[in-house]
């Protein structure tokens, strides 16, 4: 347990938590017992698996994923060279591929994580997302993104949690905007397969975001 | 109905039955009680059930309401009073705190000590399924009712625990005083910064507060970063959002100090403040960056004058809640890139998003950087970021530094090695931070919480890399291959006996020659408990062949830097003035300048009742200070014997290693008169 805060906060803490119990074994229940809940779980689950690729089936090229077309209409200069990487997973198969342009600033990192066939019982790239993007929600119904918890710093150093990843809407089936003061990064979803797309060279955040949309668009189209 | 729906449909419709039970149990129920003295033995118990929990530590241990927290009352019995028996003997309670589970649990002991002091939440506070185990050690608990708590932090199913505590006393080791130092050993002298000015008072007593701003804050100086500009010999020191730039008088003996507020005025409300200073150590231009975060907006902003006119750069937009940037620039690695502006540097700008830690390179000096390339994937357990696999790291970071072969390293006190164990390592890139590979130091481990390691590289690549062990002890090693394999780590406080220390700060200059600081205190114990009754000191250790040995010397030894625990796991706590790290750079003639946060002053330095949970202010200052080599052989040994570079023909420089080899725990002998072989 990490990270403690002012006791003023207690209060509101107990109120929420003075009955964890129930909650949670409702919760518990919507998964094992036979309860209302059981059938959303269910259905959700069956989406899940409808959407999903059998991962075994291809192998990924993610230096494939976009072309020097795609790079040029964004970045406006063409893709020079690509640099692929594996990257420790724990039980995902992290790739990634930096296209690069003749001017470095303007090129293009793609991050893709896929599932290990050969790790199926490890955690997978839909329930990592789960867990950047929405473990809070069943938790507390906030959006306050998980790593913030990690990282709070006292009230005087100004920080807050209203920067968190923006949801984006229309990309893959669900997208997020991680803001960086110096490029950003694009998360998106889609089946059992995440991808995280940053461009380099571009000062505004709005036209960083629309650039690495439209790039996200013609990856996931070659997923 | 979502959970938000069902959670206030339970608060409003259950709470009121609930709550008068919940209540009058509280008030009902005594806590079972125990008690232990060092000749009763063990004491065991088992704990009732307890689950929900609040994830990140809210404090609901101090409340301890039911269904979340069990509690136990545990009388400490001494042989007399603490404050006579601590004299002379010490005492050690020792907590073994275990339950088994079929769900990811994680359970925390909490140790309430009768004066309200928090111990916990154990170690190695994490998450397990089936058998768990948190370990809680108390150094010199003093005597009188201890509440012990069994709290759960994530417990999905109600889950009790078993706990069995042991007590132990033994004479108190008698430490040797500390050897003094020796002639020709390094020397420093300290500069603490000065006031505001007020009413007429002028500078240089005093410091003029930039326009615009009311304060230049320099008690507000928590993780303070340094820089020197090898051609002007300013120094910069930046905390908060001010950057204060230092004017170093060395025609007169010791040097006169002259500070001044220089601001960047894209510098605005600040979190995890950062100044680079892109010096000629490896033949940078002197280019000095400040990056500032805040919740609305972030800024880059870098000056080419000595901070007499700041420009913006790319690194200005809003930043994600999370972040914890570091910028750091130095050579191309082979193969540089064909189009580079007349910039000879590569600068790097490093930080976390929600997944990975990224690097991005700029390659016209700053003014636009590359896409952000993860350089580890990390996942974050009970709001803490963890490695995700072998090869990976957490997620906050030290600063990047870049060695003369264009090899950028990012340290990182918490990577996992092959076999998933977590240790200090570093992030290494080889290729102007397109791939990277993460790479730990064999017999080093995490501590938990712990500060950031740092990373130093000299001349001819060899990487130093100072950190805090699992042991609470300052550490260091070397690697002549980018990380791939280590030296024998290094305990540099063994000359002093120290046994916890924080904010590992390490900077290289001829490639045998290292500098490594870090505030050290020879108690033992929790660190981060309120009634910690630590002094901590500054302490510089200095290789002068490759780390075979280290001397060290106690920097501020009529000074303490802080008095008390020296709280590192975020949050708002008394004992957080200092933040999160130090800082050090050396400059052309090879001295070191360490800039640090002084979190004990005015009274608190000869008042050993001061103390940093309980204040007063002076026990929990912040100031802005610069620790300045004045003596002793400094980080090129083409400077030996000239003081500096200053040719006054004194003979401070050519110190010898009087202290010996510091992991042998050698004090000073016959050695002590000859001249140490780089």
């Amino acid at each position: 347990m990490k990270n403690k805060i002012s006791l003023h906060n207690i209060v509101c803490v107990l109120l929420l938590f003075t009955i964890p119990l129930p909650a949670v074994q409702m919760q518990g229940s919507a998964i094992t017992g036979d309860t209302p809940w059981k059938s959303r779980a269910r259905n959700i689950s069956a989406s899940i698996t409808d959407s999903r690729s059998d991962p075994s089936s291809k192998k990924i090229d993610v230096c494939a994923l976009l072309t020097s077309a795609d790079v040029e209409s964004v970045q406006g200069e063409p893709v020079q060279g690509i640099t692929p990487n594996v990257l420790p997973g724990g039980g995902m198969t992290v790739t990634q591929c930096i296209f690069h342009t003749p001017t470095f600033a303007k090129s293009v990192s793609v991050y893709l994580a896929v599932p290990d066939p050969a790790h199926a019982q490890a955690i997978t790239p839909r329930s990592f997302w789960r867990k950047l993007f929405h473990s809070q929600d069943s938790r507390e119904g906030e959006k306050i993104p998980v790593a913030v918890k990690a990282h709070q710093r006292p009230e005087n150093k100004g920080e807050n949690e209203e920067h968190g990843p923006r949801r984006i809407h229309g990309l893959g089936e669900e997208a997020f905007w991680v803001r960086s003061p110096v490029m950003g990064a694009l998360y998106v979803l889609q089946g059992d397969t995440f991808l995280r797309i940053s461009i380099g060279g571009v000062h505004e955040e709005s036209l960083r975001l629309e650039k690495s949309k439209t790039l996200a668009r013609a990856v996931v189209k070659r997923l | 109905m979502k959970p938000q729906a069902v959670r206030l449909f339970l608060i409003f419709a259950i709470l009121p039955t609930i709550l008068p039970l919940v209540i009058s149990f509280a008030q009902i129920a005594a806590p079972p009680m125990s008690s232990i003295s060092s000749t009763s033995g063990a004491v065991s118990w088992d704990f009732a059930a307890v689950g929900g929990g609040t994830v990140t530590n809210v404090g609901i241990q101090d409340v301890c309401p039911p269904v979340m927290c069990d509690d136990h009352d545990l009388t400490i019995i001494l042989p007399s009073p603490a404050a006579a028996f601590y004299q002379t003997m010490t005492a050690k309670i020792t907590i073994k705190y275990t339950w088994t589970s079929t769900v990811p649990t994680d359970l925390d002991i909490f140790a309430i000590s009768p004066n309200a002091a928090d111990h916990g939440p154990g170690s190695p506070d994490d998450t397990s399924t089936g058998p768990g185990e948190e370990d809680l050690t108390l150094t010199d608990p003093i005597d009188g009712v201890w509440h012990i708590r069994s709290v759960a932090s994530l417990s999905p199913v109600p889950t009790s625990a078993h706990v069995v505590i042991t007590m132990t006393i033994a004479p108190r080791p008698t430490v040797a005083p500390p050897p003094p130092p020796a002639p020709g050993a390094p020397t420093f002298v300290n500069y603490p910064a000065p006031d505001d000015c007020a009413g007429t008072q002028q500078p240089p007593s005093c410091i003029q507060p930039s326009l615009g701003s009311t304060s230049a804050s320099t008690h507000g100086a928590g993780e303070p970063s340094i820089g020197v500009d090898w051609s002007t010999g300013r120094t910069f020191i930046e905390a908060g959002n001010h950057t204060l730039r230092v004017t170093f008088n060395d025609s007169v003996k010791p040097a006169t100090a002259f500070w001044e507020d220089k601001r960047s005025p894209f510098a605005r409300v600040s979190l995890d403040p950062i100044l680079f200073t892109d010096d000629g150590h490896f033949g940078g231009p002197n280019r000095t960056f400040s990056s500032q975060l805040n919740g609305v907006t972030s800024e880059l902003s870098f000056t080419d004058n000595d901070a007499d006119l700041w420009f913006p750069t790319q690194g200005s937009g809003q930043p994600a809640g999370v972040d914890h940037q570091t910028v750091g620039g130095g050579p191309y690695a082979a193969l540089a890139p064909a189009v580079r502006t007349s910039y000879p540097h590569a600068i790097y700008y490093c930080s976390q998003d929600i997944a990975t830690a990224f690097c991005s390179r700029s390659d016209d000096g700053g003014l636009t950087f590359g896409p952000g390339i993860p350089i580890y994937t990390f996942t974050t357990v009970n709001g803490v970021n963890l490695p995700i696999a072998p090869g990976t790291c957490g997620g906050l970071h030290g600063h990047v530094r870049v060695a003369p072969d264009g090899t950028v390293y990012v340290p990182n006190e918490k990577c996992q090695d092959a076999n998933g164990v977590s240790r200090p390592g570093v992030a290494v890139s080889p290729d102007n931070g397109l791939t990277w590979t993460v790479h730990t130091v064999p017999d080093g481990k995490s501590v938990s919480p712990g500060s950031d390691p740092s990373v130093g590289i000299g001349s001819k690549n060899t990487i130093y890399l100072g950190y805090v062990d699992g042991d609470g002890h300052a550490k260091i090693a070397v690697s002549y291959d980018r990380g791939l394999h280590w030296s024998k780590s290094k305990d540099a406080g063994t000359p002093f006996g120290i046994q916890n220390a924080e904010f590992a700060e390490v900077i290289a200059g001829d490639d045998a020659r290292a500098a490594f600081a870090f505030l050290g205190t020879t108690n033992s114990g929790d660190t981060q408990s309120a009634d910690f009754l630590g002094v901590w000191h500054l302490y510089v250790s200095f290789t002068y062949n490759t780390g075979r040995t280290w001397t060290t010397v106690d920097a501020t030894m009529s000074d303490p830097v802080q008095r008390g625990c020296i709280w590192n796991q975020g949050g708002s706590n008394p004992c957080r003035n200092l933040l999160d790290f130090n800082d050090i750079t050396v400059d052309k003639f090879g001295r070191v300048l360490v800039g640090y946060a002084d979190g004990c002053t005015g009274s608190c330095v000869n008042d050993p009742t001061q103390n940093a949970s309980g204040g007063p202010v002076s026990a929990q200052d912040a100031l802005a200070s610069i620790l300045r080599q004045v003596g002793g052989r400094g980080l090129f040994a083409a400077f030996d014997g000239t003081q500096f570079g200053t040719k006054s023909g004194d003979n401070e420089g050519g110190g010898k290693l009087c202290y010996g080899d510091a992991a042998s725990g050698v004090s000073g002998g016959p050695e002590c008169n000859k001249h140490d072989p780089d």
